[in-house]
């Protein structure tokens, strides 16, 4: 799958949700915004944005749409004010990372 | 029966060692060694004169035979081969590192069968209860640091591996001769006249490496174990000013798993056991050309800690 399939699908009716193939255990700190994650599914451990780590967080509990996600995390003041509005290419290209990276599915 | 190996007459612990082994306790590890190289059994009988040895069988944790290969290379360019619970994991180097293949041959035994501990290629030593940790790539300065930091009145844990324990958090003491390179043996040895040398070996995959005395008290002390309170990744410099920079803790946490040699066979109670231990630590950055700049930084910094 090319980046930009990835940007199509995601802004389709596909709902992503989170694999199920393994646990999510973070390590977050208040000296960066950075997030780490290990994911039991594949043992490995990722380094991830703030931006990143929220999208799975808001992934947590029922799949969701890019749309979805969009409008959950620009209402949730998770974000801070200059970083809205989010631009869905910084969506698609999360989503399409973690999607390489077995971390979510359609 | 227990001794020290310093205790025990030169010609016995030599005998020892050509017949049925000798086994040398180094922290928790127990192992069990035999040889017949006159100069690994003078280097041993030097390095490792204060730690604890024993001379009836018992177990140990891992059986190793330093010996020329039985084939012609006995008589032209002479090898030299480790072997580890009767297999032969490496290729045999030139017979002059003899000694050296010991100590790497040791190290790759516990890297690999040691996962008890989640081990970090990193240096540790202690101070006031306080345990720093220094990992660091090859070349880093990480050695010559932990050199003079523990002759400078620090414990020495270990040169080589961080050995947490799991359950409790706390690093294992491990202590074992310090392997020095190239200008560092002479920066060393200019540093403290207490400086005790083995014999320098050349022309090895990593140039020139001479193996450093443990201070008596480190191995005295090697069962009582410490809390980490600070990690700092160490880089020499030439000229570079002394500086410790703060250093993210999650990229501290990224960069450990990278140092690890079992992180990924530990899963998930290897991320637990590296968060906890980053939990416990500020970290840093450490740049540094001066020692004594360096070790008073240290000496500083656990200060300000406790």
């Amino acid at each position: 799958m090319s980046p930009s399939g990835a940007i199509n699908s995601t802004h389709a009716t596909n709902a992503w949700s989170l694999a199920t193939s393994g646990e999510y255990h973070w390590a977050q700190w208040n000296d960066s915004d950075e997030v780490v994650l290990h994911f039991t599914g594949s043992g490995d451990t990722y380094l991830i944005s703030y931006f990143g780590y929220l999208l799975l967080d808001t992934l947590k509990g029922s799949p969701k749409t890019a749309e979805q996600l969009d409008r959950l995390i620009s209402s949730s003041n998770r974000l801070s004010d200059d970083l809205l509005p989010i631009p869905k290419e910084m969506i698609d290209s999360h989503l399409f990372h973690f999607k390489k990276l077995g971390l979510i599915e359609l | 029966m227990t001794n020290t190996i310093g205790a025990l007459p030169f010609e016995q612990f030599s005998n020892f060692l050509k017949s049925e082994g000798i086994r040398i306790e180094t922290g928790p590890f127990v192992t069990r060694l035999r040889t017949k190289l006159t100069d690994v059994i003078e280097n041993l009988a030097l390095l490792y004169s204060d730690y604890p040895a024993f001379t009836q069988a018992g177990f140990s944790d891992f059986h190793l035979d330093i010996h020329k290969p039985a084939s012609i290379r006995r008589w032209i360019q002479p090898q030299v081969n480790f072997t580890f619970d009767e297999l032969t994991p490496f290729k045999p180097l030139p017979r002059p590192q003899a000694y050296a293949i010991f100590e790497w041959g040791l190290n790759w035994c516990i890297s690999n069968y040691a996962h008890q501990y989640l081990i970090i290629h990193s240096a540790v030593l202690e101070k006031n209860d306080a345990a720093i940790v220094l990992p660091g790539v090859p070349g880093a300065g990480k050695s010559t640091l932990c050199a003079g930091l523990a002759l400078s009145g620090w414990r020495l844990f270990s040169d080589e591996m961080a050995l947490i324990d799991p359950s409790s958090g706390q690093l294992v003491s491990s202590p074992r001769p310090i392997s020095l390179k190239n200008e560092s043996i002479n920066i060393i040895r200019n540093f403290s006249s207490s400086a005790v040398f083995g014999i320098t070996i050349n022309d090895t995959t990593k140039g020139s490496i001479a193996h450093l005395k443990v201070p008596e008290q480190s191995i005295q002390l090697c069962n009582q174990k410490a809390l980490p309170k600070i990690i700092a990744f160490p880089r020499y410099r030439k000229g570079a000013s002394t500086s410790l920079s703060p250093l993210s803790k999650s990229r501290a946490f990224m960069t450990l798993c990278e140092n690890s040699f079992n992180y990924t066979i530990q899963g998930k109670s290897g991320f637990s056991t590296v968060k906890t231990l980053i939990d416990n630590c500020d970290c840093f950055e450490f740049e540094y050309s001066s020692l004594e700049d360096a070790i008073r930084t240290f000496d500083t910094l656990i200060e300000q800690i406790q």
